[in-house]
């Protein structure tokens, strides 16, 4: 009896697993008609965030070489070469280089610039054959980034952020399809026509 | 009674684990003594990723040091930031607004699951299946969507986290996309439970291997999944009470099998309840969506009531010589690996004086020795898996 | 029955000795060329699987797979090979230089060898020997001291390790795996491979083994992805636990005849399955039946070539069915522990197949018309 009932649990042990694996294969296998998530890079290019923080920009008439963004800096990284000119009564600047090799995008230079002549740009494709090419200086950093949206051999991809409510696959997406979320304008003429509303209700009332 | 088996000797192998292998997690590196195919003895070296942040820190405004501390863990940076923050804080006396905390939660929570994601995937892959943690990764890859998009950068480095605060508001029509995010996030989480739960093989590898007892779990002072996992109720973010967590509908994952099996389910189901967290936070943050809080301020004029404190993403925003006040602090947060705390100590100078990182990882490690004697070589890759460790947190 | 089938060997031979070559030097002519045919056939099969296991691969994952290297990526395969040509052959200086080289050769030649009792067709096999089948197990049996030899001679932990698990591994799954084969040779009273199938091929897809050797099926398949050392059962090669097993020291040509030799091993495995259990190279119908619906007579030459082709066409099908249920299995499950997969193929299998073997045997007893009596 024991043997039987042993020789059962067997049986449905198996029969268990066999359905469990076959369960995982199905969900495997469905998977196989699905589009592929993946990202062609060289051909297809994700366009960074507005807010994404590639390579800096500078601005060499801006700067009043204050020095705050090597302060603020974790590794003090800009080299900010100055003079202190007697006649303006002003620090004059010679220089301005960042190490890119170096420098880990924080963008708190950014952050703390009291003239905003520093800014992020969306260049992050920065390689190159030698280290030393990486040291940027202000005439480097001043050079405008390529973008993505505007070369002729890049599929751009919107990221999953800035996709339509709903929308997933950022593959074949309806041109001038907007992001989620509404504009702030169209927010408030709404609220604007809400309230001009609720005044006109309002006026009868007082009225009466 | 154990069975009569036949006596064999032989001679004992010294196997050297890494620092460079596979499933070493980084550069964990395990001085293994083998007996066959059972583990005798293990010997965890580290040290390989050492980078002294904590001297680090002592030379370094808090402005200065955010943008590193996301390399403690890299697996889920957002929480070294927070708990760096938040030991600043502490010690100065600094108030967070309501709408900068529940950003913190909405993003601390995404990193959680970012990390669970980041660990379900390599955990597989040590079991030797690998197609999971390609699933692990897409998903993954909508929440560093979801982070460029707020911090500017996806994985680490994203110095989101100020003294007081976070850095920027969210971006228009984060929120909803965030809330996209979760209702494709759940059935997600779901087909892998479908995959893998139930799995015969994957159950015969991982229940009753690695067992912990309560007892240990707490003496050895494990925290986060490897303590639930072992049935302790016992997750900062009930205990503590901070930030808003108070304010959300949601359970602590508790599972008393104290095995491999156990954590998986811990962390399973950890991702679904974040996920909850995330739905509630974006849906009760305070002010509403960035772009609807900016109607009403453009509305309402610069004196409008949305432009006051709890709606405020900061504070105030910290000076670039924001000096740490005297005095000593210990602040934890729960991170995705446990118990993340920092012991400050400052000395009215815009550097600490003294930093120290208690990482959970480092110390859930400890007990891998302890758990893999005896145990097969295909075990302790499963055991070394479960415990979620990050080399960047361990040897800081 | 369709008996004669085309004999191009004969023909061969004749059309050359009416070129005035005496019958022994048109003999020997004849013989390299369906070797080197099937050596060339077997190399392209397993450029084709690895391709199949890239491209399946990445469609479960969501990627896209290969897709630069020529259309959707075929040309992956032979760049791998010319890439694992080209490369430096690395000889550790404490290895065993004897062992180390012997040991990927052990593993690939029988493997090339168990494809001379493969039919494709009626003649379509270059050897059919009486004892077919069983040149086929033990033949494949001396695989593994090729990997113990490998991981032995590289002197390297982790070899050792693998080596000894392939052994451990081999040994203990080789047994389920003869008696799972040999209830189907007790059907088919005989050991030739020919006739296996032929014996299956009397009803169309109804006389399949199959459907009388269900459990017989079931054991094989699993024996088969153990003997083949894929996953669930890669313990040997374990990537995340041994680095590589054996294969941790080898690059070069020495490392693409373990690469060539695994997807070969599993491609011949393959081929077994579909002639032990699916019927070969028979249709799903008697090729009879369809030769009386078209009203051509059996002799009819063009029905013999379409009937060849037919015939090389299905074996080539229902191997690869295998072969794509190989590699959705390597992509989903994980791997098994050693201790597990030694229960499994001891405790669980064996019996099984031992019980199987009864069973056919009984059966065969009972209703010799079905069984084969």
């Amino acid at each position: 009896m024991t043997f039987l009932k042993r020789v059962s649990e067997y049986v449905s042990d198996a029969v268990n697993a066999a359905k469990y694996i076959g369960q995982g294969m199905g969900v495997v296998f469905d998977h196989m008609g699905r589009r592929p998530v993946s990202v062609q890079y060289p051909f297809e290019k994700l366009i960074p965030s507005e807010r994404f923080r590639g390579r800096i920009h500078f601005e060499f008439d801006k700067c009043i070489a204050c020095e705050i963004c090597v302060r603020v800096c974790p590794i003090d990284l800009p080299v900010v070469d100055w003079t202190y000119n007697s006649e303006m009564k002003k620090k004059e600047l010679y220089s301005y280089s960042i190490d890119f090799g170096v420098c880990i995008f924080c963008a708190n230079c950014v952050e703390f610039c009291p003239t905003n002549c520093l800014s992020v740009t969306e260049d992050y494709e920065l390689a190159a054959y030698d280290r030393h090419d990486l040291n940027y200086h202000q005439a480097a950093m001043g050079r405008l980034p390529s973008k993505v949206t505007e070369d002729p051999m890049v599929t751009p991809l919107r990221e999953f952020a800035y996709l339509p409510k709903g929308v997933i696959d950022p593959h074949e997406l309806p041109a001038g399809s907007q992001r989620a979320g509404r504009r702030p304008e169209e927010i408030l003429a709404e609220m604007r026509a809400a309230k001009a509303a609720k005044e006109k209700e309002a006026k009868p009332t007082a009225a009466e | 009674m154990p069975m009569p088996m036949i006596e064999t000797r032989a001679d004992r192998m010294l196997l050297n684990f890494g620092p460079h292998h596979p499933s070493m997690h980084g550069v964990l590196r395990l001085l293994v003594t083998l007996d066959g195919e059972n583990i005798v003895d293990c010997e965890p070296v580290i040290g390989y990723l050492h980078r002294g942040m904590e001297k680090i820190a002592e030379n370094r405004t808090v402005v200065q040091y955010l943008p590193y501390v996301s390399r403690w863990d890299y697996g889920a940076g957002m929480f070294n930031e927070a708990i760096t923050v938040n030991a600043v804080e502490k010690l100065a006396g600094v108030s967070v607004p309501k709408r900068a905390s529940y950003l913190r939660v909405i993003l601390l929570e995404l990193t959680r699951i970012t990390n669970h994601l980041l660990w379900f995937g390599p955990f597989l892959a040590d079991l030797g299946a690998q197609t999971p943690f390609l699933y692990a990764m897409r998903e993954r890859e909508w929440i560093l969507d979801l982070f460029e998009a707020v911090t500017g950068m996806r994985l680490i480095n994203n110095n989101y986290f100020r003294v007081g605060g976070v850095a920027v508001d969210l971006p228009y029509g984060w929120t909803e996309k965030c809330l996209d995010f979760c209702e494709y996030f759940l059935p997600k989480v779901d087909e892998y439970e479908r995959l893998v739960t139930n799995n015969p093989i994957f159950r015969k590898r991982l229940e009753g291997v690695g067992v912990i007892s309560k007892q240990d779990a707490i003496n050895w002072g494990l925290s986060g999944p490897m303590l639930r996992g072992a049935g302790v109720n016992w997750d900062l973010r009930k205990v503590d009470h901070y930030e808003c967590y108070d304010d959300f509908d949601w359970e602590v994952a508790v599972f008393p099998e104290g095995d491999c099996l156990a954590r998986y389910r811990v962390r399973m189901k950890e991702m679904r309840e974040s996920c909850k967290i995330v739905q509630q936070a974006v849906q009760s943050l305070p002010g509403g969506p960035f772009e609807n809080l900016e109607a009403k301020r453009m509305m309402e004029g610069p004196k409008s009531e949305w432009n006051k404190g709890d709606y405020q993403f900061i504070s105030k925003k910290p000076s670039a010589n924001f000096k740490i006040p005297k005095g000593e602090a210990y602040v934890r947060v729960e991170s995705a690996k446990g118990e993340l705390g920092i012991y400050i100590v400052g000395d009215d100078n815009v550097c600490p004086w003294r930093w120290k990182i208690r990482p959970p990882g480092f110390v859930n490690l400890q007990v891998l020795p302890q758990l893999i004697r005896g145990m097969k070589v295909a075990d302790m890759i499963a055991i070394l898996g479960s415990i979620d460790i990050i080399m960047g947190e361990v040897d800081r | 029955m369709i008996n004669t089938g085309i004999d191009l060997q004969l023909g061969f031979e004749t059309a050359l000795q009416n070129l005035g070559l005496g019958a022994g030097t048109a003999h020997a002519l004849w013989m390299p060329l369906p070797m080197l045919l099937l050596i060339l056939a077997a190399t392209l099969g397993v450029m084709v699987m690895t391709w199949l296991e890239r491209k399946i691969s990445a469609a479960a994952q969501q990627r896209i797979g290969p897709n630069m290297a020529g259309p959707q990526g075929v040309l992956i395969p032979i760049a791998d090979g010319l890439k694992l040509l080209t490369k430096e052959d690395v000889l550790p200086i404490l290895a065993d230089p004897i062992l180390f080289t012997l040991g990927p050769v052990l593993v690939f030649l029988p493997v090339f060898l168990c494809y001379l009792v493969v039919p494709f067709g009626q003649n379509l096999l270059i050897s059919n020997i009486a004892i077919g089948v069983f040149f086929l197990i033990a033949t494949s049996s001396v695989q593994p001291i090729g990997l113990l030899m490998a991981g032995y001679g590289s002197n390297n932990k982790y070899s050792l390790l693998g080596g000894l698990r392939a052994a451990a591994q081999s040994i203990s799954y080789e047994l389920p795996l003869a008696l799972s084969v040999l209830a189907v040779v007790l059907m088919s009273n005989g050991l030739d491979t020919v006739g296996i199938v032929e014996q299956q091929s009397s009803l169309g897809i109804l006389s399949w083994n199959v459907w009388r050797q269900p459990l017989g099926f079931v054991i094989f398949l699993i024996s088969a992805l153990a003997e083949t050392e894929r996953i669930p059962f890669d313990l040997p090669e374990a990537e995340e636990e041994l680095v590589a097993g054996y294969q941790t020291e080898y690059s070069g040509m020495k490392f693409a005849l373990f690469y060539l030799g695994s997807y070969a091993n599993l491609l011949l495995a393959s081929l077994i399955a579909a002639v032990l259990y699916l019927g070969g190279w028979s249709f799903v119908v008697p090729v009879e039946v369809i030769a009386d619906a078209l009203g051509l007579a059996l002799d009819n030459p063009f029905l013999q070539i379409g009937a060849a082709a037919l015939g090389i066409v299905m074996t080539m099908v229902k191997a690869f069915i295998f072969v794509f249920l190989a590699i959705l299995v390597r992509w989903t499950l994980p791997r098994v522990r050693i201790d597990q997969l030694l229960d499994l193929g001891w405790k669980f299998l064996l019996p099984i197949s031992f019980v199987n073997l009864l069973l056919t045997a009984g059966l065969k007893l009972a209703f010799p018309a079905f069984f084969g009596g």
